[in-house]
């Protein structure tokens, strides 16, 4: 099983090739040259590294965003054409489901020690999206043979140990200044009260940093992970392969957009 | 059934609101021709809003294709060559379109030809008069350019004369937009012109006598803007009343 998987929704254009669930090979790089110039190159170094050729790719996946809009819709017009043309599935994966497997498999202890303890092990990826608000979601994490099939979004492996990442909250958008009260809220829809812990990754925590630093410092139910910026291209093939091994039917499409763009302002 | 000396060309079009796929044979038959529009959706704004014509273009576009090869009745693997319109236009609404002509090309192995839209627009006379042979000039007229073309016998395309401001059709959208007249603003002012009084007032038209083949339009919509503002009977009031 071969998968395809393009992320141009950042400043970093990425193209990256797994075959069954091992990462065989990746271009990912900076620039400030247009996307449309550089992609096909890039994806036919990404083929010629992993030694496949496009037709033996099974899959497609992209970064949905919320990201870079013209970036974003570089990278979906080529690869739901590339699906179409070759008769693949395509799987578009939003931007927050892949940072919640990143900051998840980037914090083994976090999770280990919390589900050891029986304690609920929360995500909350919290996405920079402008004009002063904050996009995230809430997701669990819970050993294999447990857990939310329905929702999940992806499968890490710890140690020996596989684990389910879930989402448990819907999409939320939310001004900086009222995501603690936000939190709150949906914290408690969702746990009733129950005992858990947060880590908090994503490019909001960079942006928001004072805030966020100020609210983590003195509770031991928050972490903050600061390493998950950008989203890694490694955990949009996680998010791909998870997707394509349970043969989701793919949604539609089409970029996310976290708001109605309304010309002029107006 | 295609013959095999047949050529078989995909193009596709996104530069600016529509987007478009047709298949052509031999560069004169028009096999398929497939329009998404998205004049409703700029209608309220009074003209082509970038971002919103970019986020339409990625919903439609894969659709227009397949629509445009089925309606075709043909298969990818009939196609000689892909030709999509690489520019002049909206750069956000080209990317969509270009993105999907390298994908296909890539993935099937097609040739792939980029465009210039301008210059398509002097070889569309071809499709309404197939004899049309070289050694003409071509007059375009759209809301982003207002151009003269000489074209040679051999096809060599010249560029004579343009606008050096506004484009006609932009001049007319902004005017309608003005006198709320609404969108596309061409249509509304060719109908409404057909029942005026082309003495009731004097208008300027610039560059008539500059001795080169360039237009300027901006002046006449200014003209026409300060005249609404300061006459005691607005033109508004005259159109609303033909209306």
């Amino acid at each position: 099983m071969h998968i395809l998987s393009i992320d141009s929704t950042t400043k970093k254009l990425s193209v990256i090739i797994s075959r069954d669930g091992k990462v065989i090979s990746k271009v990912s790089r900076g620039s400030d040259r247009n996307y449309m110039e550089m992609i096909m190159g890039d994806i036919d170094d990404a083929l010629k590294r992993a030694c496949v050729n496009i037709r033996g790719i099974d899959a497609f996946g992209v970064n949905l965003g919320p990201g870079d809009f013209t970036g974003t819709r570089i990278g979906i017009s080529i690869i739901k054409t590339l699906g179409w043309v070759l008769n693949k599935p395509v799987y578009g994966i939003n931007a927050l489901d892949i940072f919640a497997s990143g900051i998840a498999s980037s914090n083994p202890d976090f999770i280990n020690s919390n589900i050891d303890s029986n304690i609920q092990a929360i995500i909350a990826p919290c996405l920079d999206v402008r004009k002063g608000e904050l996009y995230y979601c809430l997701y669990s994490v819970a050993g294999d043979e447990k857990g939310d099939n329905k929702n999940t979004v992806a499968n890490i492996i710890i140690g020996r140990k596989s684990y389910k990442i879930s989402r448990m909250s819907g999409r939320h958008l939310v001004s900086a200044d009222a995501f603690l009260n936000d939190l709150s809220i949906n914290l408690k829809k969702v746990m009733d009260g129950a005992d858990t812990r947060i880590i908090f990754g994503g490019n909001g925590i960079e942006s928001y940093g004072e805030k966020f630093s100020a609210f983590t410092a003195d509770n031991e139910r928050y972490l903050l992970d600061k390493n998950n910026i950008f989203p890694v291209p490694e955990f949009l093939d996680l998010c791909v392969s998870h997707y394509s091994s349970n043969k989701d039917i793919p949604e539609k499409i089409n970029p996310v957009y976290v708001r109605e763009f309304i010309p002029f302002g107006k | 059934m295609k013959d095999k000396k047949d050529i078989y060309v995909l193009g596709i079009e996104s530069s600016c609101d529509d987007t478009c796929a047709a298949v052509v044979a031999n560069g004169r038959d028009i096999l398929s021709n497939l329009v998404s529009s998205q004049n409703e959706i700029h209608k309220k704004y009074g003209g082509v809003v970038p971002e919103v014509a970019s986020r339409r273009h990625i919903e439609m576009i894969d659709i227009v294709i397949m629509e445009a090869l089925e309606k075709a009745g043909i298969g990818l693997e009939a196609i000689d060559a892909i030709s999509v319109t690489n520019r002049p236009g909206l750069i956000g609404s080209l990317l969509v379109g270009v993105g999907a002509a390298k994908a296909i090309s890539y993935a099937a192995g097609i040739p792939l030809i980029a465009v210039n839209h301008l210059e398509a627009h002097l070889y569309s006379n071809l499709l309404e008069n197939p004899k049309t042979s070289g050694g003409f000039l071509g007059l375009i007229v759209s809301g982003g350019h207002s151009s003269l073309y000489l074209v040679d016998e051999e096809w060599n395309i010249k560029k004579v004369g343009h606008t050096v401001d506004d484009a006609a059709g932009e001049a007319f959208d902004k005017i309608a937009r003005y006198l709320s007249l609404g969108y596309p603003g061409g249509p509304v002012i060719d109908r409404l012109a057909a029942d005026g009084d082309e003495d009731l007032i004097e208008f300027p038209r610039p560059m008539m006598e500059s001795g080169d083949f360039n237009f300027s339009f901006s002046g006449l919509k200014t003209a026409l803007i300060y005249r609404t503002q300061c006459d005691s009977h607005s033109i508004s009031d005259n159109i609303n009343a033909t209306l």
